[in-house]
């Protein structure tokens, strides 16, 4: 380049373009700002941390040995390839599990097909910690009721046991919880491939007398192939990010997973260590942007194995037979498994003094006392406050920010707007732990430890945002695609500004998307567990986080009464979630 | 207009970057007479120790009769991960407690970053509290004691093998049905007694007996009283004292092996910033004086070394001595504890140095 180009670079003309540039783009700039701020400011700050020692805000100098020192620890090794081999294995299952689901619901004669749908939803409404204390108590080796009950009948078979046959502390126990968690989400990401495949080679299958089964593994599973690649993949990622049950039941086995590791290294483990803590945190979101990277390119050829044509009649539905029942049979064992059986014995601990297995002796100490007690602590009342608060922030901030990013990602030409949209993909693939300790990071630190939210609600709340933006994007863009830009162009030419146009014209015709968003983030924030953990304080603890304290503190009856409460609450919000979505799918298709 | 916009704005930043520093300091009176009147002036204390509901009030009952008018809002924490939690929130400006429980690891966190108050001249305001309670900088002081015992279950537990010394831990017949506690209070306050190298050599082969790993202790007792494991090698006295009260007929058994390592298990320290300055200095002095201590003995955690105590008691009879790890202690606790970690092979237990 020449030199006088290079000084027509800094010419007053040229400055005063770019300001001029970015006066007419300042909503895009002060949005990109924002999300700058709450999003990748905290990460650069985490990856700075981990070349520190000492507590992020007293650093004692910089140093390559927290890399040295991380990589050279045993547990790491273990804890990566626990990791990996969970998530594998319980993607597994849970692919063939919602496989098979998806196949009765969309393809076959199986009765009440209505009711299997809402037993394949309501799991969603039980939080990841909720569903691990629960079968921790039915499963514990020596004192777990579903043990207690499998030792009775196996002696009568003259089989003697004195503990197990089965043991939730163990990896398998990660396995079969990861496992079943995961269907509802799977079955969801599939089902419509199910409902909507072309089935002439189905057809053709049959009149060459190929049998069902035969039928199902040779064409039907291979042409869907590409819906389930992905879906597994998805699973295999959401499953990389697992926290709750590696918590409450693999880290009492000393089983770590990379997202228990980050939580005892920097929490539970005394001297703290955050050097050694951001290590992990960094390497955890590289090895999980790399699986996105991963997804997003499976997707992106996706399209080469069209399966759905525009031809317009339905597969033919396949006659179970004498297998109808025992068909729904399996939604019903996957409810009982996934919220009766966690519900039940939870609800059985919460009347209870301390907990013991149930029993006609345990029956005579059986009262309400507990949630009298619950709700007589003086604290209970600012939690229940916080959690409204937090659920209702987060759920209105982030979809007016998926609001507003979508429209200027769909609806104009500023430039960059594809990186920002880029940019709110990004927190997809990192997991809530590492999204947390960032934030510990960044909020103790100068520029931002100057705004002091570290402790309150709103730290807990932006860094819901971050995790959950991704989704609302998704949800708006495709939202706002589906609406006549011709609506809001007659808007313009009666002299109402953009905000008018948006607030007036745009929001209102997105409600259902915005609404179905809405509910969804409220109720992910109610569940939420990572982040309000390695955010709390006394100031902004939520529902979860003292539902926790009171377990980890070995008082199970309260944290079983807060858990039972909790799950009365979530379940009618997901009801009313699938309401609104299945309206938004309405509305799409 | 530009230019008022630019002054209001300064003024805010302003205002949010020195806000710490511009926080009024409450007066701390000179004599024990002058903080009685301040503190009952205050009319409350904020407390954060490791007192649960019930030991709250049979500790803090002599105090509300000397002192009706100071209410006491007493927050229960526990575990290193809540000290530390403590210690950041303190760090952003959170001051949520006027007097708070500082367990060792984050003493010299909290003297070193300014967060504490004072120091105080403890002994010249409340004559009765023993030297030995008091930390070298005059921050804190020592209300509670941990003593670590062994604990198990007394009907897992045949009767020829009751752990009598630490290095029945070791024996192959409890390889994975016993707990160990991830933070290593106990081994290291072995290494008072043992030095450093029996108690690295015990740390190693207390890992070949592929103990069942846990952080904390409610937790791990509760497994222990419910059947779920025989034994936890190194618990505190007074967690197995609460699940007692609580339960007098569980099956928890203690047993003191010759040398039973003791340390300040709860120290407690004015918080910079605290809103009831007096009445925390007033609420400290009294837990520490012998009236306070012989509230603490009824929970578990009395000292081991007053004479007649429950401890001191139980001890003697089975010719149990303590072995206390000292306030000045602290860094070569920590530097053991990096030590056994890494012998362990668990985070936290490699020692690292910043490029100079």
């Amino acid at each position: 380049m020449p030199a006088s180009t290079k000084t027509a670079a800094f010419t007053p003309s040229r400055v005063f373009g770019l300001w001029s540039q970015v006066r007419s783009n300042l909503f895009l700039v002060l949005v990109t700002a924002f999300l700058l701020l709450l999003i990748l400011v905290p990460l650069v700050r985490l990856i700075l941390s981990s070349f520190q020692l000492g507590h992020p805000a007293m650093p004692e100098g910089w140093t390559l040995q927290n890399y040295i020192a991380a990589y050279a620890l045993p547990t790491f090794y273990r804890a990566l390839g626990t990791t990996v081999v969970l998530s594998a294995v319980s993607t597994l299952i849970t692919l063939a599990i919602a496989i098979l689901f998806a196949w009765l619901v969309e393809r076959t004669d199986m009765p009440f097909r209505n009711l299997a749908w809402t037993l394949i939803l309501i799991p969603m409404a039980i939080p990841g910690v909720l569903f691990a204390l629960g079968w921790a108590l039915l499963l514990s080796p020596k004192t777990g009721t579903m043990n207690i009950v499998l030792r009775a009948a196996l002696e009568l078979f003259g089989v003697r046991l004195s503990e197990g046959p089965l043991n939730i502390y163990s990896l398998g126990g990660l396995i079969f919880l990861d496992g079943l968690r995961g269907v509802t989400t799977i079955f969801l990401m599939i089902v419509g491939a199910f409902r909507m495949m072309d089935p002439s080679l189905e057809e053709a299958a049959r009149v060459s007398r190929a049998s069902p089964a035969g039928t199902f593994f040779q064409v039907t599973l291979p042409v869907l192939l590409p819906a389930v690649l992905t879906a597994g993949m998805y699973e295999f990622v959401s499953s990389m990010e697992s926290f709750e049950a590696p918590l409450a039941v693999g880290l009492p086995a000393g089983i770590f997973v990379l997202s228990t590791l980050i939580y005892f290294t920097v929490r539970l483990q005394a001297p703290v260590d955050y050097g050694l803590g951001s290590v992990f945190g960094v390497t955890y979101m590289v090895l999980l942007l790399f699986l996105l990277w991963a997804y997003r390119r499976a997707v992106r050829y996706g399209e080469r194995y069209t399966t759905v044509t525009g031809k317009g009649y339905r597969p033919r539905v396949i006659a179970l037979g004498k297998w109808r029942y025992p068909a729904l049979g399996m939604f019903l064992i996957y409810f009982v498994l996934t919220v009766l059986a966690p519900f039940a014995i939870l609800f059985w601990a919460s009347l209870l003094p301390s907990y013991r297995p149930p029993s006609l002796e345990a029956l005579g100490v059986v009262s309400l006392r507990n949630y009298w007690e619950i709700f007589s602590r003086p604290h209970f009342l600012a939690v229940v406050g916080n959690t409204l608060v937090l659920m209702a922030i987060a759920a209105s901030a982030t979809m007016l920010l998926a609001f507003f990013v979508s429209w200027i990602v769909v609806r104009t030409k500023v430039r960059g707007r594809a990186l920002l949209d880029s940019l709110l993909f990004l927190p997809h693939s990192i997991p809530g732990i590492v999204v947390a300790l960032a934030m510990i990071m960044a909020y103790l630190t100068p520029p931002l430890s100057y705004l002091k939210i570290y402790g309150t609600l709103w730290i807990v709340t932006m860094g819901l945002i971050v995790t959950y933006i991704a989704f609302g994007t998704r949800l708006m863009n495709s939202s706002i695609i589906q609406i006549q830009k011709e609506l809001e162009e007659a808007a313009y030419v009666c002299g109402a500004t953009s905000t008018k146009t948006l607030l007036a014209i745009t929001l209102p015709l997105l409600f259902p998307a915005f609404a179905a968003g809405w509910i969804w983030v409220a109720v992910h924030a109610l569940r939420a567990f990572s982040i309000p953990l390695m955010l709390a304080s006394k100031r902004n603890e939520v529902f979860s986080v003292l539902m926790w304290q009171y377990w980890s503190d070995g008082d199970v009856a309260l944290a079983s009464t807060l858990g039972v409460l909790l799950m009365i609450t979530l379940i009618p919000l997901t009801l009313l979630m699938r309401r609104f979505i299945v309206q938004v799918s309405g509305q799409q298709s | 207009m530009k230019t008022f916009r630019l002054k209001v704005a300064v003024v805010f930043l302003g205002t949010i970057a020195f806000a710490p520093a511009a926080w009024p300091q409450a007066r701390i009176g000179k004599t024990l007479d002058e903080i009685v009147k301040l503190a009952e002036k205050e009319g409350k204390v904020r407390i954060a120790s490791a007192l649960d509901r019930d030991e709250e009030s049979l500790v803090f009952h002599g105090f509300q009769q000397k002192y009706p008018k100071i209410k006491i809002e007493s927050t229960r924490i526990t575990g290193s991960d809540s000290r530390e939690k403590l210690f950041t929130e303190a760090l952003a400006g959170l001051v949520e407690y006027d007097v708070t429980d500082v367990s060792s690891e984050v003493q010299e966190k909290f003297i070193k970053a300014g967060l504490l108050a004072g120091p105080f001249h403890w002994r010249a305001l409340f004559p009765n509290v023993d030297e030995k309670q008091v930390s070298p900088s005059g921050h804190l002081v020592a209300v509670g004691w941990s003593t670590h015992i062994i604990a198990y279950n007394s009907s897992l537990v045949p009767a020829e093998r009751v752990p009598k010394k630490w290095e029945d831990c070791l024996d192959p017949y409890w390889r994975g049905k016993f707990i160990v506690d991830t933070r290593p209070k106990t081994l290291t306050g072995l290494g008072v007694a043992w030095g450093e190298e029996r108690t690295l050599d015990f740390a190693a082969k207390l890992k070949n007996n592929q103990p069942v790993w846990k952080r904390g202790q409610t937790e791990a007792l509760t497994q222990v009283a419910a059947g779920e494991y025989a034994m936890i090698c190194g618990s505190y006295y007074q967690s197995l004292h609460r699940l007692k009260r609580r339960d007098p007929k569980t099956k928890l058994t203690i047993a003191f092996p010759p040398e039973v390592p003791a340390s300040v298990g709860e120290a407690l320290a004015i918080l910079k910033g605290a809103s009831n300055p007096n009445a925390a200095l007033l609420l400290t002095g009294w837990l520490a004086s012998p009236e306070g201590q012989k509230a603490y003995d009824k929970i578990g955690r009395g000292s081991p070394f007053v004479e007649g105590g429950e401890k001191w008691t139980l001890m003697r009879n089975v010719g149990a001595k303590a072995v206390l790890r000292q306030w000045e202690d602290n860094a070569a606790e920590e530097a053991l504890s990096k030590k056994i970690l890494a012998v362990w092979g668990l985070a936290g237990g490699a020692g690292r140095k910043a490029v100079q």
